[in-house]
């Protein structure tokens, strides 16, 4: 009798412990805008090719409202109230681990399956060793030419042997001079705010506010050089100040030759200027130098799995296995317009396509093509106050004449100040 | 009826189970965070540390004085705009059909109208052409802390009129017709009747409208958020907007907190100015 009852209490145990083996996965996902119609995509293949047992619901968020629901959680040291997997930005990722590193499940990517993606994204998001989030997308960023401003020589020379910053503003007065008909600017944004610039210029040698050791980068030869090139070209008026900070309007008007923005913007002007389709090349980034890389990744985004879930395993099979799987991210690219973080994914046929709205150009192999070049840049959790000083300098500098260095110079000891407390 | 001395209590059980767990702990919590880091559940006191960070805050103090500022401008254009609409009404058949229009804006939300100001209040929008065709300057608004300010005050206001409009010509509807005809006997114009009639017998209506305008500055976020981002100059970071910028920017909660506090605390100084003999705050009819 005793035999038996142990026999039960076995069989007892083991369908117990089957019965959780199985139990599906059920995850919750939190993005935001675009990325939400991707990942749904991303679900519905890992169901068809993995686990048809899976499932997950990926939940509409702005990025701010995530922003909170992270600070809300870490304040009251409340991670069951996040999502299991959350895209998180490549500005916040370093700053977020920084503040809460336990929430932060690690990926055990390595070697072989690491150099699969851009370098700088493994880079951005390894800390401690530890790679605390799967890169997915990034924001290479480029010119977007508008052909009737320009003289097609020029744009075939500059395509065929780059351009550095000086010459962005030689040509961009030609261009001015040579439209004076309409209000045109090389390039324009809201000067008061963020106007990516001063960020391309200075991501370009891999810096921005902080290095990854948390040391300040304001105020250095490189951000005196790319500040003094920001007010030069400002002063001259081959950059515009918009103050709705609406340049798609005045991009699809035929009033902005060369916009410099991340890659998303090609998707943006597709959609709303469909009249001027064939008009638009895309052109590398300005150089600082001849013989340098001209590459620029001005952003990124991540997925991370929440470490205290209770399905840490199912999230992070799902995550690796969409992070790393070329044909679901070239969907997500062509539903989403997200660039995708992984090598592979631009051997695929669609990176090969000429696109019609870019004058047949190749222009998605155009980007991919100097991308791994693209040097790392670090956002540390003091990068939000960095932001809003640099912001604040920068408007000094352009509309109250102040001096460069100076200004740098006090930015610095803030961003210092600021970081010691 | 019910006799049983608890039945009422019980009826409004609802509302205090609400209010504890949405008002009460809610403020309570802030009170501790305020003078309690928690960062991560370790707990470390730091009510001084962050009252001296508060008084050595330039941005703080600034945003003090960019919410006065803001209040300011609003009440000023906000008075002029309602007893010229309130006025002006009087002789409009349908009245009821313009207060809707009046009205309307209040169901918009705040974000979507923050954009579309965006739009009007630029370089080359609308109002910038009007203003160049009757005066021959433009004015940069999001360029000029002046601008910005008065900017977010009609934004502001614009969203509320309605509101205000409609409480007001309530409140008009109740002064005897008699008073306005013995004015208009003696001469007085529109000015007199404001000054005379209106003014002084509407006044704790007005006086509300002030108070509910300081809770409204005090909680002034989502416009300058959406239409100036507190630019130009840190010019329009108006006070609820810093508690959020502490909060959810820099991840500084327990300063975020004592902020908040300071916030509440200056709400509480309006209350008890706005109501010294103890009259009902809400007389509006």
């Amino acid at each position: 009798m005793k035999k038996l009852i142990l026999l039960f209490v076995f069989a007892g145990i083991i369908f117990s412990l089957s019965a959780c083996g199985s139990e599906p996965v059920d995850l919750t996902i939190w993005a935001w805008n675009r990325n939400v119609d991707i990942l749904i995509d991303a679900v519905e293949r890992y169901k068809e090719e993995v686990d048809s047992e899976f499932n997950a619901t990926v939940l509409s968020f702005s990025q701010g409202d995530i922003d909170t629901k992270f600070m809300a959680a870490k304040e009251l040291n409340n991670p069951e109230t996040m999502a299991d997997v959350i895209l998180v930005d490549s500005m916040k990722l370093r700053g977020y681990y920084d503040m809460w590193p336990e929430i932060f499940e690690t990926f055990d990517i390595s070697g072989d399956a690491a150099e699969k993606f851009v370098s700088s994204t493994i880079e951005v998001a390894t800390i401690n060793n530890k790679l605390v989030a799967m890169p997915y997308g990034i924001a290479p960023t480029y010119v977007f030419a508008y052909k009737p401003l320009w003289d097609t020589n020029v744009i075939n020379d500059i395509l065929e042997n780059g351009w550095t910053w000086d010459e962005y503003k030689t040509v961009g007065l030609d261009i001015i001079s040579n439209n004076t008909d309409k209000d045109v600017f090389m390039t324009a944004y809201n000067m008061r705010g963020d106007d990516r610039l001063y960020r391309t210029m200075t991501s370009q040698k891999g810096e921005w506010f902080m290095s990854r050791d948390i040391e300040v980068q304001v105020g250095n030869s490189n951000s005196l050089q790319a500040m003094s090139w920001v007010k030069d070209l400002y002063d001259s008026g081959v950059v515009g100040h918009i103050d709705t900070g609406d340049y798609k309007s005045m991009m699809i008007n035929g009033q902005i030759a060369a916009q410099i923005q991340g890659f998303f913007l090609g998707g943006q002007i597709k959609s709303i200027g469909e009249d001027t389709s064939g008009d638009w090349i895309l052109l590398p980034l300005p150089s600082w130098d001849e013989n340098e890389s001209s590459a620029s990744i001005t952003g990124g985004s991540y997925l991370y799995v929440n470490a205290f879930s209770d399905q840490t395993k199912g999230a992070k099979e799902f995550t690796e296995w969409y992070t790393l799987n070329a044909d679901a991210l070239v969907s997500g690219l062509e539903i989403g317009g997200i660039f995708p973080a992984l090598l592979d994914a631009y051997e695929h046929e669609y990176f090969k396509q000429e696109d019609a709205f870019f004058g047949n150009q190749k222009y998605l192999e155009q980007v991919a093509s100097n991308i791994h070049e693209a040097p790392a840049i670090f956002a540390s959790k003091y990068n939000a106050y960095n932001y809003n000083q640099y912001i604040l300098g920068q408007e000094d500098i352009l509309f109250n004449d102040a001096s460069i260095q100076d200004t740098l110079n006090e930015v610095k000891a803030s961003i210092l100040e600021n970081a010691q407390e | 009826m019910h006799k049983n001395k608890y039945f009422p209590l019980l009826l409004i059980t609802p509302f205090i189970i609400f209010f504890v767990l949405f008002r009460l702990l809610p403020i309570l919590f802030t009170a501790i965070t305020s003078v309690v880091d928690f960062n991560n559940a370790d707990m470390n006191l730091v009510f001084f540390d962050n009252i001296k960070s508060m008084i050595n805050d330039n941005v703080f103090w600034k945003s003090i004085i960019n919410t006065l500022l803001i209040f300011i401008f609003y009440i000023i254009i906000k008075f002029l705009f309602i007893f010229f609409i309130a006025n002006l009404l009087e002789d409009v058949r349908r009245k009821r059909l313009v207060l809707l229009f009046l009205y309307l804006p209040t169901l918009v939300g705040l974000f979507a109208y923050a954009i579309i100001f965006k739009y009007v209040f630029t370089y080359q929008g609308v109002i910038n052409n009007f203003i160049e065709m009757t005066f021959g300057f433009r004015i940069d608004w999001f360029g000029s802390s002046l601008g910005s300010r008065i900017m977010i005050s009609i934004a502001t206001l614009w969203g509320s009129a309605g509101f205000y409009v409609l409480i007001y010509i309530n409140a008009l509807k109740n002064i005897p017709k008699s008073y306005e005809e013995v004015l208009i006997l003696n001469g007085g114009n529109t000015i007199d009747r404001l000054r005379f009639v209106q003014i002084p017998l509407t006044l704790p209506v007005l006086k509300t409208i002030v108070f509910l305008s300081v809770v409204e500055m005090i909680a002034l976020i989502e416009i300058p958020m959406n239409l100036t981002l507190g630019n130009p100059n840190q010019s329009t970071i108006t006070l609820s907007y810093y508690v959020y910028i502490q909060a959810i920017q820099y991840g500084n909660f327990s300063y975020a907190a004592m902020l908040g506090l300071v916030i509440m605390i200056i709400g509480f100084i309006f209350y008890f100015v706005r109501k010294p003999k103890g009259e009902f705050i809400y007389e509006v009819n």
